[in-house]
């Protein structure tokens, strides 16, 4: 892999949600990058902070309850945060797009797709009238809806699912943005049309040299179209690298006990593994590593000490980085 | 896991025969009423102590078949036979005391509790239903065995819904299906609603079950890892029809029907042992989406998404057959009049 | 959680939210407004049960020197601390005494009015087809009807006793009950704990009974705490039409229609008893809401966290 620029860089990112009786800690120090062109996941199970961590990048959040109380998020060297409204606008939609999981909710329902499609271009002030429905017909088409010079005129309620999904992405990608950020594209769909909209993700990354940030809670589809992934636990990422280091040699005990508790492909017989107890109440979070009470190799130090990030090298000498105080011992095999 | 039970005759604990359930939306000022047919003629046999899993998208009616065995809703027509006894024609009173040996969990296990009641309460309500099942005084103490068998503490008892999570609530509602020791559990979706990690969890819970007291389980879900993981068989739903049934290897390894086939391929998996860079999976896309069950295609119902379909699929529904290359008995079944084969796979 | 050098690491995360349950009367003491409205309601019960015995000849007293005497002065003796009506007669023995009537048919008539048209509506919201049809076309006729006109001519057809008063004033507020009840059963019948009630082998009633009712039931209540000052001024207005409880006999209604011929000059007459009504309401409505939460178990906790922590 070439060592593309660091198209989006989020660090040590805390996020809180205050309501009168306890504050969240949602996101509790994430930091991961993404580079131009690549396919970046951020893996974990609800209540992990993904979500969170992508509506921040957004600069969806809604303040209060929620407060970004620490950290930076930069895109393309530009600082998220605190940079201007307007200047938010210009990069909003233009550079950056996103596809929410529930494409229903996220489609107007009083207005047709051509013309919400159409919307970003009217933002921007860009084309005239007969321009801008030219190319939400070009777009749908793209996407794969049939018949989208008369489909450009209908309303989200008379699509699909999936094809409601492609309005979204048609919408998404129609400044030709070079990040798309996509939150549980497909959760929502049966498996046939998830496989669709991932090949049509891909086919639009290819084109349009888009780099994605797919966040995701199923293993086979991060394992199958991420390029790097960042696997969330508890508002932190604990283990980072590409995804093929990181899922065949986990050097993270909760990465590790995660693929051991989803049925695999032929080793029927093998009984599942599941990890104990459940994740971790955000507003009385453990001292220490968060995962120390379901983790099976936890030691007093974990009950203590929260593990630093530590960059470990991988076989193929890319890089990773892992928040465990024994992570070298968890990528030899030698607790499992 | 332990190999299929042998099928013979006398095994059979539920069989299903020609099952329809017709949603009829009301008509109104020039508007046809629209019958939707959610299930359409769906026959199988469930053999005492194994696990049956049906699976297929959404739409494809394989929860309603769920809730019509439980008689949650009505059927339109055919026999359910538990051990001989249909269920669809039985009167209330008959029904109470053929609940007891068929039970359901639900995918939703914040929803299929009460929240007002404790756990106690939860789990000993099948016993309020059927008095005659175990004397009252009996029942605090069973109540902690049954937490306790299903992984969680004597003192949870006390407690109410709202302090467990997700996956320990799906145990309570399995700790009270399992109360009236049931023979056949239908399982909608158990563990759709819950977290990777903790999916295993309820997946594991349910084949011990089954390993200690020998119930029967139809096991319904769209995840098919799970699905494959947990059962014997394998039933394969397309828009309210069974396109495909039978031994789980057998399907898995070498499906039959193109719809099966392609669900198998469209499964994300998780394939690490592969050098998947050099050879990637060989996915089939399908094209197009569902049609919808109130205006199904005429003829094979899949064949406006099918690659081989022909002018026979148009006209002519495809009948399930036996398999002549299945090595099980009773044979694998497949609704296709162009099977995948093994030389042509 | 306290102490994760006591257990096992990986068992401590099997452990479920606990909070220790508190007996109801620490509850109450914790939440001062339902305190106050507690307080309040069981002083009026002592009013109830022991009023006309201890000041129902001071009620009744005449004292033509003290006519129309203002509240807030002891000169007049202790008894006119509330001031004194046209006749002379002590407001706060009038007051105390007129409490047995007042909630004898107010409450009465609410309690009935919710325990049946909480009924018809579950029956009607559950069983549902021409059962259901049958009850609510007939809340639509009592509601569509004026419940005075409704009153007045059935009191003026039969006698007016206390009892009719009472039947009459539950019907005319039953569609209210009937139409929340069915409403509530509606949607919670869809409720997926129903359905596995239903796949257990529970029958409607035992469904009704386990899991309806006691939703429907905290709402049920709240409407008849507000109900509860709408009936007892329903009532005045028929005392005030002489159809409704008769004088000598008093209640709180028939005092605030009695004092408005002298509104001009003695204010309290009318003002003293509306806010009896009006105070005797709003406890009511507190702590129908503080027992709400107390029997929810999901919000219970409210009440039982630590006061640092609210």
């Amino acid at each position: 892999m070439s060592e593309a620029a660091t198209l989006l860089e989020v660090r040590d990112l805390r996020v809180e949600f205050r309501s009168g009786l306890e504050t969240v800690h949602a996101v509790n120090g994430a930091t991961f990058d993404v580079r131009a062109g690549e396919t970046a996941a951020i893996l974990g199970e609800s209540g992990c902070g993904k979500s969170v961590t992508a509506a921040a990048i957004m600069r969806l959040l809604p303040q209060p309850p929620a407060r970004i109380t620490a950290g930076e998020i930069r895109f393309d060297g530009e600082s998220v945060l605190t940079m201007s409204r307007p200047r938010w606008r210009q990069i909003a939609g233009r550079r950056i797009g996103m596809v929410f999981q529930d494409a229903l909710s996220s489609l107007n329902p009083v207005f047709s797709v051509g013309w919400q499609i159409a919307e970003a271009f009217r933002v921007h002030g860009e084309a005239s009238r007969a321009e801008r429905r030219r190319r939400a017909i070009e777009l749908l088409d793209r996407v794969g809806i049939s018949g989208a010079a008369t489909r450009v005129d209908h309303f989200p309620h008379q699509f699909s699912g999936g094809m409601r999904q492609r309005v979204m992405i048609a919408m998404a990608v129609a400044l030709g943005p070079s990040l798309l950020i996509a939150d549980e594209p497909t959760t929502a769909l049966d498996v046939t049309i998830q496989a669709q909209i991932m090949d049509l993700l891909a086919s639009l990354r290819a084109e349009y040299g888009m780099a994605m940030v797919l966040i995701s809670h199923d293993l086979g589809v991060v394992s199958e179209v991420a390029d790097r992934v960042a696997v969330m636990y508890a508002g932190r990422v604990v283990e980072s690298g590409p995804t093929r280091e990181v899922l065949r040699r986990p050097s993270h005990p909760y990465t590790l006990a995660l693929l051991r508790s989803v049925p695999g492909g032929k080793s029927k017989a093998q009984k599942l593994h599941p990890i104990v107890g459940s994740p971790p109440d955000l507003a009385r979070m453990p001292v220490g590593c968060a995962f120390h009470p379901r983790c099976e190799m936890a030691r007093e130090i974990c009950t203590r000490v929260a593990p630093p990030c530590t960059v470990v090298e991988g076989a193929s000498g890319a890089t990773r980085t892992v928040e465990c105080h024994f992570a070298a011992e968890v990528a030899s095999g030698r607790v499992a | 896991m332990a190999a299929s039970p042998e099928q013979s005759p006398g095994d059979v604990v539920l069989r299903v025969e020609g099952l329809r359930k017709h949603f009829t939306t009301p008509g109104g000022f020039r508007r046809q009423p629209v019958v939707v047919r959610a299930v359409d003629d769906v026959s199988f046999d469930l053999a005492r102590g194994e696990t049956l899993g049906v699976v297929g998208e959404s739409g494809c009616g394989k929860s309603t078949v769920a809730r019509t065995l439980m008689r949650l809703d009505e059927p339109t027509a055919g026999r359910a036979l538990l051990d001989g006894a249909d269920v669809f024609a039985m009167g209330p009173r008959e029904l109470r005391r053929a609940r007891r040996r068929m039970q359901i969990v639900f995918q939703d296990p914040y929803a299929s509790l009460n929240p007002r009641m404790t756990v106690e309460e939860i789990i000993a309500e099948p016993w309020d239903i059927h008095p005659e099942v175990l004397e009252r005084r009996e029942r605090p103490e069973r109540v902690r065995a049954l937490l306790e068998s299903v992984g969680l503490r004597r003192d949870h008892a006390e407690r109410y819904p709202h302090q467990f999570s997700g996956g320990q609530l799906q145990r309570i509602g399995v700790a009270r299906a399992m109360a009236l020791e049931p023979e056949v559990l239908i399982c909608d979706e158990p563990v759709s609603a819950l977290d990777v990690s903790v999916q295993a969890q309820v997946v594991n819970l349910l084949e011990e079950i089954q390993a200690r007291l020998g119930i029967a389980y139809i096991f319904i879900a769209h995840d098919l890892a799970v699905v494959r993981h947990l059962s014997h068989r394998i039933a394969v739903m397309y828009l309210g029809r069974i396109v495909e049934i039978g031994p789980e290897a057998e399907i898995s390894e070498a499906p039959r029907h193109p719809y099966t086939k392609a669900l198998l391929s469209a499964e994300p998996r998780l394939d690490l042992d592969a050098e998947s860079d050099a050879a990637p999976r060989q996915r089939i896309l399908l094209g197009g989406e569902v049609p919808s069950p109130a205006d199904p295609p005429s003829g094979c119902r899949f064949r406006t998404r099918c690659w081989k379909a022909t002018e026979l699929c148009a006209r002519e529904a495809p009948p399930l057959t036996a398999d002549p290359e299945s090595r099980s008995r009773p044979p694998r079944l497949v609704a296709c009049h162009f099977p995948e084969s093994d030389a042509g796979s | 959680m306290s102490d994760p050098a006591a257990t096992p690491v990986a068992a401590a995360a099997e452990a479920v939210q606990v909070r220790r349950r508190l007996p109801l009367w620490r509850l109450l003491v914790r939440d001062r407004f339902a305190l106050v409205a507690a307080f309040w309601l069981a002083l009026l019960v002592v009013c109830m049960a022991f009023g006309p015995e201890l000041l129902g000849k001071a009620a009744t007293a005449l004292d033509l020197r003290a006519r129309n005497t203002p509240p807030g002065s002891l000169e007049k003796g202790w008894l006119a601390v509330l001031g004194t009506d046209a006749l002379g007669r002590s407001m706060l023995a009038r007051l105390v005494v007129a409490t047995r009537n007042t909630m004898a048919v107010a409450l009465t008539a609410i309690t009935l009015a919710l325990l049946v048209g909480g009924l018809l509506g579950m029956i009607a919201g559950y069983v549902g087809g021409w059962s259901s049809h049958l009850i609510m076309r007939g809340a639509d006729v009592l509601q569509s009807f004026p419940s005075l006109l409704l009153a007045v001519v059935v009191l003026y057809v039969l006698e007016p006793r206390v009892s009719n008063l009472v039947v009459v004033l539950a019907v005319t507020r039953l569609p209210v009950y009937v139409r929340v009840a069915r409403a509530e059963v509606l949607e919670i019948r869809e409720r997926l704990f129903v359905q596995a009630a239903r796949a257990l082998g529970g029958g409607r009633r035992h469904i009704l009974r386990r899991h309806i009712a006691p939703v429907v039931a905290p709402t049920l209540l709240t409407i008849l705490t507000v109900d509860f000052a709408v009936v007892m001024l329903a009532e005045s207005s028929l005392s005030f039409l002489g159809i409704g409880i008769q004088p000598p006999e008093i209640t709180w209604g028939l005092m605030v229609a009695q004092g408005r011929n002298h509104l001009a000059v003695a204010w309290w007459l009318s003002f003293l008893p509306g806010l009896a009504i009006m105070l005797a309401a709003m406890s009511a409505n507190v702590l129908s809401s503080w027992l709400r939460t107390v029997g929810d178990p999901s919000q219970r906790w409210r009440l039982e966290a630590p006061r640092g922590e609210r």
